[in-house]
């Protein structure tokens, strides 16, 4: 297990030098950085001020050497100051991350009970009204546009219908878990949970559909263990692994929808942050800020996948 | 065989049907082996792509605050917002309504769908083309090469791929250029991990072997001896990312990354009328629905696809 989970490490580490070096190298292939810096400014600028910030941002050093020092303050977490608001990048990420986080954790609880339930339904209950529900209800999944699904989610559950709140997430207070400040999360959660969950549900069903066709199985019934034991205690515990894996794949696509939900549902999180004051200001260091938190939430992500899975399938350890 | 009895072919649950009930019988097996509603929806979609200056009603760059906001003919008057100024004149000429600057929507879909068609086309044949070199070389050759290409897939999959784009939207400017540069830049990706693991297979076959021996040289042995053999599967990736290809073209346009308006696509229709979502809904909707039914359309024929070519693929990719 140890060394399984430094390979891990090890690969992960990689993966966050990489991408960090391809935004570097992007930043550097666009205009210079000064200009970035100083954006459409009124006033006159002086050669000497241009070459004061150059050395203040480091500008005038070999490429090689800023990236190691762009790296090093990332390890820090100092990731400058937000030339829209003034304030250190750092502190308004700090600000709105829980936001972006309690919006991934709903989606992923959410496409995790609802994909390995509606899974197991429609295997069991093969060729059957469950079965077709369950296939409409990935093949729907898959295909729709999540900025979309959310405007409708808006539209039928928010306008027309009224049930649910839409465009604040209310004062929080009280419990955490309170339905008070949960219910702003129901529709942004189901939006973005909805096409992981239709991979899921597609996994578990065919994995479970392998499963309670294979021997042991059969063994299990002809001497008389209770169908819903067989389901739950023989069978999905081999099931649930493709699905486990696959939510490694799932992620990528996944946080890319967190950005696109959380801005037509106007929640306040990084990817709102992201496109209406870093894009719109021409906010470098607040956008690069959050392109970071976004690499880091995946990468923490896959790594916990990587762990569970090597917990319930032993076999992967040794390889 | 000819001469069976009538209790023979009983027998074998060999029947004659009358003429008319077997062409039927045949048109319903050809449904079934043929996604047929899926291939309709797609051969709509290029027809309309490309005879989209003869098919649409107006200029889908012209309109006029005289003519926002007007709801489709077809649409019963109760379900029409009362804050909307109606002219029934102007209203009957457009069959799909009028987006928020009085342009028709059914002309703007139609110049969409082009877009979409021509983005996704070059995506996916610039990806199908670097992303099985890729895989092939990677799993053919193993060692240091199959080292770098991997661990590339796996950083390139670390990036947030919206975000980037923002990133590169920021620095570069919108254009429609960018906007390829990012389709071309994700479109590889899914074919290497698929492609590698099949080369692995394949190259291990004693046909390969033997074209070795035979003094083939690596590039023949390459093209004409692994190519064959992980084509199909290519194909049938292809099939199936295409649909994700143009879900992400649309979000590109929606968060504004995609081609510059005043262009029409569907993202980004989606993205200008959601505003006025509570009156007018039509500019909003109708694209959606067309992103919506074409993805699933690619998605059923990927997996028809899958099924016929390579059905091994499917525990890979379902």
């Amino acid at each position: 297990m140890a060394r399984f989970l430094a390979r891990r490490l090890l690969s992960i580490f990689i993966s966050i030098i990489g991408a960090t070096a391809v935004i570097f190298i992007l930043t550097r292939l666009g205009p210079d950085p000064i200009d970035l810096y100083l954006g459409d400014a009124q006033v006159e600028v002086t050669e000497e001020f241009i070459a004061m910030m150059r050395a203040e941002l480091g500008l005038d050093r070999s490429l090689p050497e800023q990236y190691a020092l762009w790296v090093w303050d990332l390890a820090r977490f100092d990731m400058g100051q937000s030339l829209g608001t003034l304030r250190p990048v750092s502190e308004i990420i700090r600000i709105h991350i829980g936001t972006t986080l309690k919006l991934a954790a709903g989606a992923w609880m959410f496409a995790v009970i609802v994909g390995v339930s509606m899974g197991i339904l429609a295997a069991v209950r093969r060729a059957t009204l469950w079965d077709y529900v369950g296939r409409v209800f990935a093949l729907f999944g898959q295909a729709i546009p999540q900025f979309w699904s959310a405007v409708m989610a808006i539209l039928i559950f928010g306008v027309i219908l009224g049930w649910m709140p839409t465009g604040t997430i209310g004062n929080y207070d009280g419990f955490p878990l309170a339905w008070g400040n949960v219910k702003y999360y129901v529709l942004p959660c189901i939006v973005l949970g909805w096409p992981a969950s239709a991979g899921i549900m597609r996994l578990t069903r065919s994995a479970m559909l392998e499963i309670l066709d294979s021997e042991y199985i059969k063994l299990a019934r002809a001497k008389g263990v209770a169908p819903l034991t067989i389901i739950l205690k023989h069978a999905l515990r081999n099931a649930v692994i493709p699905p486990l894996t696959s939510a490694f794949v799932l992620l990528a696509d996944y946080l890319n929808g967190a950005l696109v939900v959380e801005i037509v549902f106007s929640l306040p999180g990084i990817g709102t942050v992201a496109l209406n004051q870093a894009v719109y200001d021409n906010d470098w260091p607040l956008l690069a800020g959050t392109v970071f938190c976004f690499i880091g939430i995946y990468v923490t992500f896959a790594f916990l996948a990587d762990i569970l899975y090597a917990l319930i399938d032993p076999r992967i350890r040794y390889e | 065989m000819q001469m069976m009895t009538e209790i023979e072919r009983d027998l074998l649950g060999i029947r004659e049907y009358p003429p008319v009930i077997r062409q039927l019988r045949s048109a319903w097996l050809f449904t079934r082996r043929w996604p047929a509603i899926p291939m309709v929806v797609l051969a709509t979609l290029i027809f309309c792509g490309v005879f989209a200056p003869v098919l649409a009603t107006h200029d889908p760059y012209s309109g006029g605050l005289r003519s926002r906001h007007q709801p489709p003919p077809w649409l019963p008057d109760g379900m029409i917002h009362e804050s909307l100024r109606v002219n029934e004149e102007v209203r009957a000429e457009h069959l799909l309504g009028t987006d928020h600057t009085g342009r028709d929507v059914f002309s703007r879909m139609l110049f969409g769908a082009r877009i979409s068609l021509v983005v996704a086309g070059i995506a996916i044949v610039s990806g199908f083309i670097t992303g099985t070199t890729l895989g092939i070389l990677s799993g053919y050759s193993g060692g240091w090469v199959d080292e770098v290409i991997t661990r590339l897939v796996d950083i390139w999959q670390a990036l947030p791929f919206l975000m980037v784009a923002l990133v590169c939207v920021l620095l570069f400017g919108q254009s429609t250029t960018l906007l390829l540069f990012l389709m071309v830049a994700l479109a590889w990706n899914p074919f290497v991990r698929v492609i590698r693991s099949q080369t692995l297979v394949v190259k291990t076959q004693p046909y390969v072997d033997l074209a070795r021996v035979a003094g083939c040289s690596q590039f023949r042995i390459l093209t004409r001896h692994i190519l064959p053999g992980v084509i199909n599967t290519a194909v049938v990736i292809a099939t199936l990312s295409v649909g994700s290809l143009i879900l992400a073209e649309a979000a590109l346009s929606f968060l504004g990354a995609g081609v510059p308006p005043p262009t029409p696509t569907w993202g980004s229709m989606v993205s200008e009328g959601r505003a006025y979502i509570t009156s007018a809904w039509w500019p909003t909707v109708l694209p959606g629905l067309a992103i919506f039914l074409v993805v699933m359309s690619l998605n059923f024929t990927g997996d028809w696809l899958r099924d016929r070519l390579d059905p091994r693929l499917r525990q890979l990719l379902d």
